[in-house]
């Protein structure tokens, strides 16, 4: 049998151009979708890690009816939260924030905003992990009325480090109460809630300005992602055996749906074009293995003639097609991996659409995933074109008798 | 001579021309209807947005979509109005006037923008009277009197009949404040519905002395073409010389939209240019087959005087018989899909959360039309006989790198 494959692949050098050929539409179409692939999983990555990290967390926890109603008299009541959820295995970070619907005013202009309560400590674990800050420092301090903006707050309210903005808000007891502070720092997030509306506030010094000791929302950040669902039972379980309030405890999976969504129409999408495109290559290598076929016949007649059996013969012929396809499949690899490992770490700069990203809660600097389930994908995919292509030649070929096919025209 | 030899050695080897057939008709057709239904999308996203709110042309002060704040309103809205009323392009028009503001009721507060409209115009320059949910739209003596959103209304608690107070500043920067009764509840599938309160512009001139002044004119060209609206644009430019106005079209304040829209078209031309270099790949091989099966038949056209030029003419009428054949089929196909789905939109109201996390504005119905185009079926039919043609040349060159002899002995 080794001596078959040994023919099989010198055959494929005996018309170059032609081998040549398959192998550059192999190698250009699989790269295309090995990038697309790590392109596409990048940036759905960075979309829900911004999302996530920014937003609600991986685990969220909120008073119950808070998530509709978002009202001060639903939120949960001030407590050593972080220290007794940490103690659950897979939690990595935990954040407590208020938050509160309120109006940010300049000199010049109004905006409604998103006042957000945390600290700074917890705040690294989360919205800090990415350098958000793009001037001034990301510190909202207990002593000093600082507070950090999104840009395109700052830059509606035409406000710099150092000025002042007057933020008002309706405190716990329905009285709108107003106060002056300053801008120590102004961030990037990714995430279009916050950029454009959110004002981030030391937690304790909003609780005195809404008069409400409380926290609206507990974010969590899970070390191992592939535990969340566990994690949330664990989180769950601990929460009534401490506190037995009712609280809703939700993944970002449940309070994100768009996101799984998007990441199932990508797929679907991928998957689509992979089917699109290896059909258009089997029909290339159908095309070929038959001219392949039919300018060997004879010399099949002669190797059937001299005792080879046919299994031998359509082995030959199927592995022509496979190395054929495997040769354009490393080419691919090569290429497609090298690709992706040049955006992973270099980014792909798309800040041209950095109006329309942003919108969508995208960077404007997308930076490639690489994973081998991308190879093994590509693999499978070609491998199955390449023997399904070949089906047809081989079974005329086999219907041949000895002599027909040497004496075949 | 050499249209009739291409044309039989098309259907001499007709596995390769049906194959080369079913490729381009079926390339040809997909890409027809995705550019129809990329351009049918964005033109019923770009007419939502702009019909619900923004309109097709604003008159702004100058500087406002940069620092709109009450140092850059139209300060003598009359005179814009005059200049407006004699320009024959002009169907409607119709002045706002906006200010944030924070919105109080017994539970809870919302920071947001209340509008200043003229009730009577209003209907005639954006979707708002039609979005009513609940109540009536405003009337022209309606005083402290407004409309709120329906997510607005949901977060303050608050129905028809209920009054909510209002905080804002007033042009002259004192305090304008004050309660309106709700009278309607909209819903426009945009940002409006979470933050917008509209008043009245009568009304808000007393609270907000904004008398004369407007942040907003809107105007609503007969015809809505891009090339009219920047021919409406220049021409009132002109007309308001000295004013301190900005005349835009909608593409100023939607160049968010417009660039989420070029970078969809721009990944999606990605992935559909993967699939045509597959293709033509795909054509070239079978082209590179059927010529140096002929390569003895070339040699021998050769060697009785034939230049290479005449091969490669030979071989081009083959590559375009088929090309204009696909391209025509595929035309034909294609344009019934683009057609059929322009007459019966695609629904995806399926995908509403997905669409609502991105607040397309203005998009209440998910029903997707294409766009049937002529000018799209030429493009996509031509490309399809250039590419025909582009797959010809590197076997040509092949074959007539062969001496006549060599080309005729060859095995």
């Amino acid at each position: 049998m080794f001596k078959m494959f040994k023919i099989a692949f010198f055959n494929l050098w005996r018309r170059k151009s032609r081998s040549f050929m398959v192998i550059l539409m192999v190698g250009v179409g699989l790269s295309a979708m090995i990038f697309s692939q790590g392109f596409y999983d990048g940036m759905l990555g960075q979309m829900f890690k911004d999302i996530v990290r920014t937003g609600e967390g991986e685990i969220s926890i909120t008073g119950d009816g808070y998530r509709e109603s978002k009202l001060l008299k639903d939120v949960l009541p001030n407590s050593d939260y972080k220290k007794v959820l940490s103690k659950v295995e897979n939690v990595r970070f935990v954040s407590e924030r208020l938050r509160s619907e309120g109006m940010a005013s300049s000199a010049r202009f109004s905006q409604g905003v998103i006042l957000v309560g945390s600290t700074k400590e917890a705040e690294k674990d989360f919205i800090g992990y990415n350098n958000p800050i793009i001037e001034g420092e990301f510190s909202f301090p207990e002593d000093k009325k600082i507070v950090s903006v999104g840009h395109v707050l700052a830059e509606k309210l035409k406000v710099k480090i150092g000025r002042k903005i007057v933020l008002q808000a309706q405190d716990a007891t329905g009285q709108i109460v107003a106060s002056v502070f300053r801008v120590g720092g102004i961030f990037t997030t990714n995430n279009p809630a916050l950029d454009k509306r959110g004002v981030m506030i030391n937690i304790n010094l909003l609780r005195d300005f809404l008069k409400k000791d409380a926290v609206s929302e507990i974010a969590i950040v899970v070390k191992d992602i592939a535990l969340l669902d566990k994690t949330n039972i664990a989180v769950k379980d601990l929460w009534e055996k401490e506190y037995g309030d009712k609280a809703d405890i939700k993944t970002f999976i449940e309070i994100y749906p768009m996101l799984i969504s998007m990441e199932k129409s990508i797929n679907v999408f991928i998957y689509i074009s992979y089917f699109a495109i290896c059909l258009a290559i089997a029909m290339g290598i159908f095309n070929i293995m038959t001219i392949t076929v039919y300018e060997r016949m004879k010399e099949y007649g002669i190797l059937q003639a001299v005792g080879t059996p046919m299994r031998k013969i359509s082995a030959m012929v199927y592995f022509e097609a496979v190395a054929l396809c495997g040769l354009g499949y490393l080419m691919a690899a090569l290429f497609g991996s090298g690709l992706l490992a040049y955006f992973t770490i270099n980014g792909l700069d798309l800040s041209r659409f950095s109006e329309g990203l942003n919108d969508m809660g995208m960077a404007s600097v997308i930076f490639a995933e690489f994973h081998v389930s991308y190879l093994i994908t590509a693999l499978v995919a070609i491998m199955i074109t390449a023997v399904i292509s070949v089906y047809i030649p081989v079974r005329k070929l086999k219907k041949m008798r000895p002599m027909q096919s040497i004496r075949f025209s | 001579m050499f249209f009739k030899i291409a044309w039989r050695n098309v259907w001499v080897n007709k596995r390769r021309s049906i194959l080369t057939l079913l490729l381009s008709i079926l390339c040809v057709t997909f890409l027809i209807f995705v550019f129809s239904f990329h351009k049918g999308t964005y033109g019923k996203m770009f007419r939502d947005a702009i019909e619900v709110y923004t309109g097709y042309i604003q008159i702004t002060g100058q500087g406002y979509n940069d620092f709109p704040d009450q140092d850059h309103l139209i300060f003598n809205v009359k005179k814009v109005e005059d200049v407006v009323k004699e320009n024959a392009d002009i169907e409607y028009f119709g002045t706002r006037f906006e200010s944030f503001g924070l919105f109080s009721a017994d539970m809870d507060s919302v920071g947001g923008i209340i509008i200043g409209i003229e009730p009577d115009k209003e209907p005639n320059i954006s979707r708002m009277k039609k979005s009513i949910q609940e109540g009536r739209f405003l009337k022209e003596d309606d005083y402290g009197k407004a409309l709120i959103g329906n997510k607005l209304a949901k977060k303050l608690q608050v129905g028809i009949g209920d009054t909510i107070t209002y905080l804002s500043s007033a042009v002259d920067q004192s305090m304008a404040a004050d309660i309106v009764e709700i009278v309607g509840i909209f819903y426009t599938s945009s940002e409006f519905d979470s933050a917008g309160m509209f008043v009245n512009k009568a009304y808000m001139d007393d609270i907000f002395y904004s008398y004369g002044s407007a942040t907003h004119m809107i105007v609503y060209p007969k015809k809505k073409s891009d090339k009219n609206l920047d021919k409406v644009v220049m021409s009132l430019s002109e007309d308001l010389k000295g004013e301190n106005l900005d005349v835009v079209t909608w593409k100023v304040p939607l160049k968010s939209l417009v660039s989420s829209l070029q970078l969809d078209f721009a990944f999606g031309l990605f992935s559909y240019s993967i699939l045509v270099i597959v293709i033509f790949f795909v054509i070239m091989i079978f082209t590179m087959l059927a010529v140096l099966q002929r390569t003895k038949e070339i040699g021998v056209l050769r060697a009785i005087g034939n230049k290479p030029m005449h091969i490669f003419q030979m071989i081009a009428w083959e590559a375009l018989i088929l090309g204009v054949i696909s391209a025509v089929v595929g035309a034909i196909l294609g344009g019934a899909l683009a057609y059929y789905f322009q007459v019966n939109p695609i629904n995806m109201e399926g995908s509403r959360e997905m669409m609502d996390q991105y607040n397309l504005s203005g998009m209440v119905d998910l029903n997707f039309p294409t766009l049937f185009s002529w000018i799209t079926i030429m493009k996509v039919s031509l490309f399809m006989v250039g590419l025909n043609l582009l797959a010809v040349v590197y076997p040509v060159w092949k074959v007539n790198k062969y001496k006549p002899i060599e080309a005729i002995n060859y095995v």
